[in-house]
């Protein structure tokens, strides 16, 4: 997810610039990896991979490289709304006193922009680690004994199992998520 | 000041009193308000009330229509008791009683048009074409007739309060209140409105006004009411209120003003 | 060497379409029982009584913060348990769905509520409006507007999310896709097919939550 971020990040400046090629390029990334399920882009990566480099994959590097590009996209556009959130005044006074727009950038502008994204980064990383934690218990069960498994309806243990399990991961789930929610809290005083 | 342009009453002595105030006590939580107050308006009469911060005007006018309850003491409007809880008699009130607001509070995803026209078709059942016509009426009226199919989102300040007072209008009140309705105006559109308002009075609008604006109070006002910590402190024709004012804290207040408004 | 042929998968294309048609039929459904069941919910977020408030709450709280795919386990698996019922794949993940999306959807209509100032009620009731007539006039179409790229934003979700019930066996397109996938062996076209399908649905989807605003909801901008 970290990773993802740093992608975020730098394809989110390509969203913010004006040079119209960056613009489109990122556009069609972000739109691709928001607009798609998780799901189908961890199939993609899981059989796509070893294809183009044609080579076995193991699938904690599918799952990797798959959350990385996923969490890209939201944080793309977090990082561009950040950006362009910041009142037009700013880069108005950076130019006036010299400032080339990469100068500008760096110095007045991202370091506000910083702050203005952890909310909402916070809320793509709550939201992301619920999608990313499905992706893993799909990669425990191979798809299609899962299938002949719910079909066949007759592993009873199984089904206890699960429910146990599931009930297991419902309190993980609302505690973990509690956890960010005052986290989140934290976040919004500090930024204050 | 000099008193030019002194508008006549048009009340005489036989004029019911539109709205009538008895012994009203307001509190909010621990803080009392509005400490007995009586008042009396007859049909045609315009009153002005000025006070300073938290002295209980909002308070006061709010209550006459109804948006703040009565904790003790009664008000009708012409005959009708604003106490009740009743919802149907209260909205029988509103009828008669149309209110503006320092903040103008115009519904943004009408245009000015279709601000106007909403409660006459909605509450008094007037249908779409004759409400429209009235309406443009009365956008001429406030001066803004070309701006009817404009959103609020792009009208000034002065713009949006005359529309919020033909809104009002609308629904032909017997009374109208005013709660500080140039406050929030830049200087450049204050006269705009008061010009407006002014325009009412001298039609024979029934008004009570909030208002520091004094040189309105001075043009129209049958009486200026001073409120202070939520009891009428003083209350006086605007000639024997300005240049005579009984109360120490009236002299205060006025100093006060009158500083900065001239 | 693993050659790219999409000429397989193509001959499948009845059976696609047959799971697109499920997928925006478990869409559009999801949509409106979880908006119906939203506004009930949100009613009780912004209620002044304490035990709806809580129960409100909590069913928020809960359905937004437990995955879609846990939620899916439950409904499908656990009543077969306790119950001896076994609910059809396709309405599991309809209930599942629902109650998952309602939640979201409640705080999109509480919050697009609350965005209407007080000062605006005021108004409307000063001019003799019923509280009907302020739901109808003025608090509706204006709370819409508020909301309305929210709602599309939702609808997409609704859209990638269904996709999730293929664990389930429901028979949305993913499901059959995968079916296509372990008959042919040619699992990567399937998936990039799939993975246009689901961005041009949800392109389209936004696209028209964009045209509609455009259109029928005067003014651009609000405030």
């Amino acid at each position: 997810m970290a990773l993802g971020g740093v992608l975020g990040f730098f394809i989110g400046l390509m969203r913010a610039s004006k040079n119209k090629l960056l613009n489109l390029l990122s556009l069609c990334y972000v739109e691709t990896f928001r607009n798609s399920p998780l799901l189908i882009q961890l199939f993609l990566i899981y059989y796509g991979l070893p294809i183009l480099f044609n080579t076995d994959v193991p699938p904690q590097t599918t799952a990797t490289i798959a959350i990385t590009l996923y969490t890209a996209g939201y944080m793309a556009e977090v990082f561009k709304s950040a950006i362009n959130g910041i009142a037009k005044g700013q880069w108005e006074a950076s130019y006036s006193l010299g400032l080339s727009y990469t100068q500008s950038l760096r110095r007045v502008i991202l370091p506000q922009a910083f702050r203005i994204a952890i909310p909402p980064s916070v809320g793509v990383f709550v939201a992301v680690t619920k999608d990313s934690s499905l992706a893993s218990i799909i990669g425990f069960m191979e798809l299609t004994r899962m299938a002949a498994v719910v079909r066949s309806q007759t592993f009873t243990t199984f089904d206890v199992l699960g429910v146990t399990a599931l009930l297991y991961f419902i309190m993980c789930y609302s505690f973990s998520k509690l956890g960010s929610f005052l986290e989140k809290k934290l976040e919004v005083a500090e930024a204050r | 000041m000099a008193l030019l342009f002194r508008r006549e009453s048009k009340y005489t002595l036989k004029s019911k009193p539109v709205v009538k105030i008895g012994g009203l006590h307001k509190w909010f939580g621990k803080l009392h308000v509005l400490k007995g107050i009586d008042l009396s308006l007859d049909e045609g009469e315009v009153i002005v009330i000025c006070g300073v911060s938290g002295s209980g005007k909002s308070t006061l006018i709010r209550c006459i229509n109804g948006l703040e309850s009565i904790d003790e003491g009664k008000i009708t409007v012409e005959g009708l008791s604003v106490n009740e809880r009743e919802r149907k008699i209260l909205r029988e009130v509103r009828k008669r009683v149309g209110i503006v607001f320092q903040s103008f509070n115009l519904f943004p995803h009408l245009t000015a048009l279709e601000n106007v026209t909403l409660a006459p078709k909605e509450v008094k059942k007037v249908k779409k074409g004759k409400a429209e016509k009235e309406a443009v009426v009365l956008l001429e009226r406030v001066g803004i007739a070309e701006k009817a199919n404009s959103y609020p989102i792009s009208l000034s300040g002065g713009q949006k309060q005359r529309v919020a007072i033909a809104r009002a209008l609308a629904m032909n009140p017997k009374v109208m209140l005013f709660d500080e309705p140039t406050s929030a105006l830049d200087p450049e559109m204050i006269k705009e409105v008061l010009d407006v308002m002014i325009d009412l009075a001298c039609g024979g609008m029934t008004m009570i006004v909030v208002t520091h604006e004094m040189g309105f109070a001075v043009r129209v006002a049958n009486r200026v009411m001073l409120l202070d910590e939520g009891t009428i402190l003083e209350s006086a024709p605007p000639e024997e209120f300005f240049r005579n004012p009984k109360q120490q804290r009236t002299k205060e207040f006025l100093s006060h003003v009158l500083e900065v408004n001239l | 060497m693993y050659i790219i042929q999409f000429g397989e998968i193509l001959k499948y294309y009845d059976v696609l379409l047959k799971g697109l048609l499920v997928t925006l039929e478990l869409t559009v459904l999801t949509m409106l029982f979880g908006t119906i069941l939203g506004i009930i919910i949100s009613l009780g977020r912004i209620s002044k009584n304490k035990l709806i408030y809580g129960l409100s709450t909590g069913y928020v709280e809960f359905f937004r913060n437990v995955p879609l795919l846990v939620l899916l386990y439950i409904v499908y698996f656990v009543p077969p348990d306790l119950f001896g019922l076994r609910l059809e794949a396709f309405v599991a993940g309809l209930i599942a769905m629902t109650l998952n999306s309602a939640a979201y959807e409640a705080e999109i209509i509480r919050a697009g509520i609350k965005g209407i100032r007080d000062e605006e009620r005021e108004a409307a009731l000063s001019l003799g409006l019923s509280k009907l007539q302020l739901y109808r006039f003025i608090i509706i179409p204006h709370a819409l507007r508020l909301i309305w790229e929210a709602l599309g934003n939702q609808l997409v979700g609704i859209i990638l999310g269904s996709c999730i019930t293929s664990i389930i066996t429901v028979g949305e397109v993913t499901y059959e896709g995968l079916i296509i996938g372990s008959r042919t062996a040619r699992h990567f076209e399937v998936f990039i097919i799939l993975l246009i399908l689901y961005v041009a649905l949800s392109v389209i989807m936004s696209t028209i939550f964009r045209v509609i605003k455009m259109v029928f909801m005067k003014p651009a901008e609000l405030e």
